[in-house]
């Protein structure tokens, strides 16, 4: 609960101060740092799609040692096991005796980067489901709980598809934005050179805790939100859905499966998140817009026609964001 | 709490600042959609006037402008902006929906609701409303405006046939009002004028309706004049008629008081009743009251002469004013149709005998041979004949001047008439003696007697009649052609030509 206005000025200009230190180290790619904070402030996971090289394991990296948390990173790949991932019970020798003992795996911190996600088996991909939605882990018959605050960024690879394992749309569900990580532009790539292969190193210092992050999470949700924002988000969200009348006609023509409940979810709660990033007390159709295509790529089908006419879901959201107005 | 209520005073004033602006812009755009909507109509019906026509349609079109207008100002009563509205509104100018939240949430005591408000106070402390919501006039919409102005003035000036055509009927129309209004007073006036019997101004004013109808379904001066041409002379002709039949009852009445003196008790009943009749019939309350009278008097005995003198008075009264209603209308009174009935052999008498005054008796006139034995009485100046071999019908009229006039056209042949008869009629205040020899035997004249024989000398194509004026017969025969129009099927355009036809020869 926010206790006086100095509290979210104070927020405010510390949140500025995070994405300013995260900018030494990630060069460029604002908006993805921006989306990824916003994902972090609202408890959600995301996944990361780009081709190799752009960052996203140093942004990660980075995001940890800002807001002075944990971070493990798992390597996935088709041999991966569940026990690779959330840990096992091994025999260890305790006062004599043979006793099983949990050993947590790299799921066990405060940011757990899951690379190439889509190179491991299903059965592998659905161990991190329960870390994802519940925050827990359990093995065997016991069920341990995930640091707080918790978030998982995996990573795909948007070109290679041969032996990979698409991920599943309940678990890509699960992940509250998807956030597309493009490459940088000529001046950015000089500054990522002038960090990168020189032996000038950006120095990270730690901005944020755990503690205030999950604060930031408390005040985020009680957030006032207008109707007209409200009515605005729900439209857009229910305009996916091709089976209803009121769907526009290229929603019917490219969509074959709209936008779950989770989604509005993610819209409400980022939206809110980013407007406290951008220093108001109150969401603004903007931040609606601003969410809506990570909210929501991930959860839409595209149908056949959409494949043929070389339609993806972000041109579908633009489209939305365009015949959908406040 | 009084630092929210200060908080939420300011925001609100905020938001009917916000809101008059819109509403005045609001206001204004409705009317001129109104009056836009309103200068269409009026296009289209000075477009349509252009075609069809109708009486200054171009100018009426203009009346459109009001109710569209009323519709425009009702439609911004409808739509006009609530405080949700102009607060969402100012928030899409930039203000990022921080009046919207602030105004939803102003009964609202937490703390992010306060410093939400505080937010969006501090934003709009510096929002200049009039700048962000300036009045102005869409010029789009003025410039459609002035389009339809200049559309409207340009189809209203463009003079066509349908509009002459409407000028034309309208002015038909008017006329038309008039002539029927004038009529009116006409035929007031003739009633005022004459004494008619109720049948009779009924007659009357069925002939008015019908010239009113036909006046206002005149489509041209034309028809107007013919309407009331037609209408003049059915009128004539109708009065004549009544007057001519007043006249007629009136000497009827005049003849049944003559003949009470020399009556039985019984057959006085009998012409009392006649009487009492004739006088309902002519509305004359004095001699239904002198009858009834006398009435009374003959269930008591009998008659008083001075019963008799007022009846014969009041009569004779109602025959000179009869006659004056004749005179008045520049008719002259009929001549006693009933002389010289020498019973003939000769067809009906329709032609009216010439005016040949013999100052002879009457009824003899067969000529050769009819034995015409019937006397003349009175001053009549017989004037009917007989033509060739047959009896005329010479009658005596002895009205005044003697100018009777024979029953209708005399067409007898072969034989004249046996006996004549007479028929006295008397002057004005004149008593009547009527003898009760009324029979052949007691004629002066019988059959039979004298040298007279008969010779036939067949048929023959001649006769006279009385000189009937040019118009009069037009009249009647225009009358009649238009009557025939009414109740038979002719088609239009014959019926036009035939009216034309009728023009012309009443010219």
């Amino acid at each position: 609960m926010l206790q006086n206005e100095n509290e979210l000025q104070e927020i405010i200009r510390r949140v500025g101060d995070c994405e300013a230190e995260i900018g030494k180290a990630i060069i460029g790619q604002k908006e993805v740092i921006r989306q990824v904070l916003l994902a972090l402030f609202t408890d959600g996971n995301v996944l990361l799609e780009g081709v190799p090289g752009l960052g996203k394991t140093e942004l990660v990296k980075t995001i940890a040692k800002v807001f002075d948390i944990s971070f493990s990173r798992i390597q996935f790949t088709p041999d991966l096991m569940p026990a690779d991932v959330t840990g096992t019970n091994l025999i260890v020798k305790e006062e004599g005796q043979n006793v099983f003992k949990f050993e947590q795996g790299p799921v066990f911190a405060n940011i757990v980067l899951a690379d190439e996600i889509n190179r491991a088996t299903p059965k592998t991909q659905s161990s991190l489901l329960e870390a994802m939605q519940e925050k827990t882990v359990t093995v065997g018959k016991k069920t341990y709980e995930l640091p707080k605050p918790y978030m998982v960024l995996a990573t795909q690879n948007p070109i290679e598809n041969e032996g990979t394992y698409p991920l599943p749309e309940a678990q890509l569900d699960r992940f509250l934005f998807k956030i597309q990580v493009d490459f940088p532009t000529i001046e950015e790539l000089k500054q990522i050179m002038h960090i990168t292969v020189t032996s000038h190193k950006a120095e990270l210092h730690p901005v944020m805790n755990g503690e205030d992050i999950t604060r930031i999470r408390a005040i985020i949700r009680d957030m006032p939100m207008a109707d007209a924002v409200e009515d605005y988000a729900l439209r857009i969200v229910t305009a996916t859905h091709p089976e209803l009348e009121t769907s526009p006609d290229f929603i019917k023509k490219y969509v074959s499966c709209g936008a779950s409940p989770r989604a509005a979810q993610a819209i409400f709660k980022t939206s809110k998140a980013r407007a406290l990033l951008e220093g108001r007390a109150n969401v603004a159709f903007e931040d609606i817009k601003a969410v809506a295509k990570p909210a929501l790529r991930h959860r839409l089908s595209t149908s056949f026609e959409a494949i043929a006419d070389s339609v993806n879901t972000d041109a579908i959201i633009d489209m939305l964001l365009k015949e959908i107005t406040p | 709490m009084r630092e929210n209520d200060n908080d939420n005073r300011k925001l609100l004033e905020f938001i009917d600042k916000v809101r008059h602006r819109l509403n005045l812009n609001l206001f204004a755009d409705m009317l001129l959609y109104g009056i836009i909507g309103g200068l269409s109509g009026w296009l289209i019906v000075n477009i349509f006037s252009m075609l069809v026509p109708v009486y200054k349609a171009e100018k009426y079109g203009a009346f459109l402008i009001i109710p569209c207008a009323v519709a425009g100002i009702v439609f911004f009563v409808i739509k006009r902006f609530s405080r949700k509205d102009a607060a969402l509104k100012a928030d899409l100018t930039g203000l990022k929906e921080r009046v919207t939240t602030a105004y939803e949430n102003m009964e609202k005591d937490d703390m992010f609701s306060k410093v939400q408000r505080a937010d969006a106070l501090r934003t709009i402390s510096s929002y200049d409303v009039k700048k962000n919501f300036p009045f102005k006039v869409s010029m789009k919409k003025l410039a459609i405006l002035l389009a339809f102005v200049l559309a409207v003035t340009v189809t209203m000036l463009i003079p066509t046939k349908a509009r002459v055509k409407a000028e034309v009927t309208h002015g038909v129309k008017v006329e038309a009002e008039k002539k029927a209004e004038e009529l009116e007073k006409k035929l007031e006036k003739l009633k005022e004028e004459y004494n008619l019997t109720d049948e009779q101004l009924k007659e009357l004013d069925d002939l008015l309706k019908e010239a009113i109808k036909e006046l206002r379904d005149s489509m041209s001066d034309e028809d107007l004049k013919r309407a009331e041409e037609r209408f003049a002379a059915k009128s004539e002709q109708k009065l004549k008629d009544s007057l001519s039949d007043n006249f007629e009852k009136a000497k009827e009445a005049q003849k049944n008081v003559s003949l009470l003196e020399n009556q039985t008790p019984a057959e006085q009943a009998e012409t009392l009743a006649k009487l009492e009749q004739q006088a309902k019939d002519a509305k004359d309350a004095e001699m239904a009251k002198a009858v009834d009278d006398a009435k009374q008097e003959l269930e008591n005995g009998a008659i008083s002469d001075a019963a008799m003198n007022n009846m014969d008075n009041l009569s004779q009264r109602a025959l000179e004013n009869a006659k004056a209603d004749l005179e008045k209308a520049g008719m002259e009174p009929p001549k006693d149709t009933n002389n010289g009935n020498g019973d003939n052999n000769g067809s009906t008498p329709t032609g009216s005998p010439s005016p040949t005054p013999t100052g002879s008796e009457n009824g003899n006139n067969g000529e050769n041979n009819g034995n015409g034995e019937g006397q003349g009485n009175q001053n009549g100046n017989g004037e009917g004949q007989g033509n060739q071999n047959q009896n005329g019908e010479g009658q005596g009229g002895q009205n005044q001047n003697g100018q009777g006039q024979g029953g209708q056209n005399g067409q007898g042949w072969n034989q004249g008439s046996e006996n004549g008869n007479e028929n006295p009629i008397n002057k004005t205040g004149e008593r009547i003696s009527v003898p009760n020899n009324t029979t052949d035997q007691n004629l002066n004249g019988k059959k039979g007697e004298g040298d007279s024989s008969k010779t036939d000398n067949g048929p023959t194509l001649t006769w006279e009649g009385t000189s009937v004026d040019y118009s009069t017969v037009v009249g009647e025969y225009t009358k009649k052609a238009y009557e025939e129009l009414d109740t038979t099927d002719v088609p239009a355009s014959m019926q036009d030509l035939i009216k034309d036809y009728f023009t012309e020869i009443n010219k």
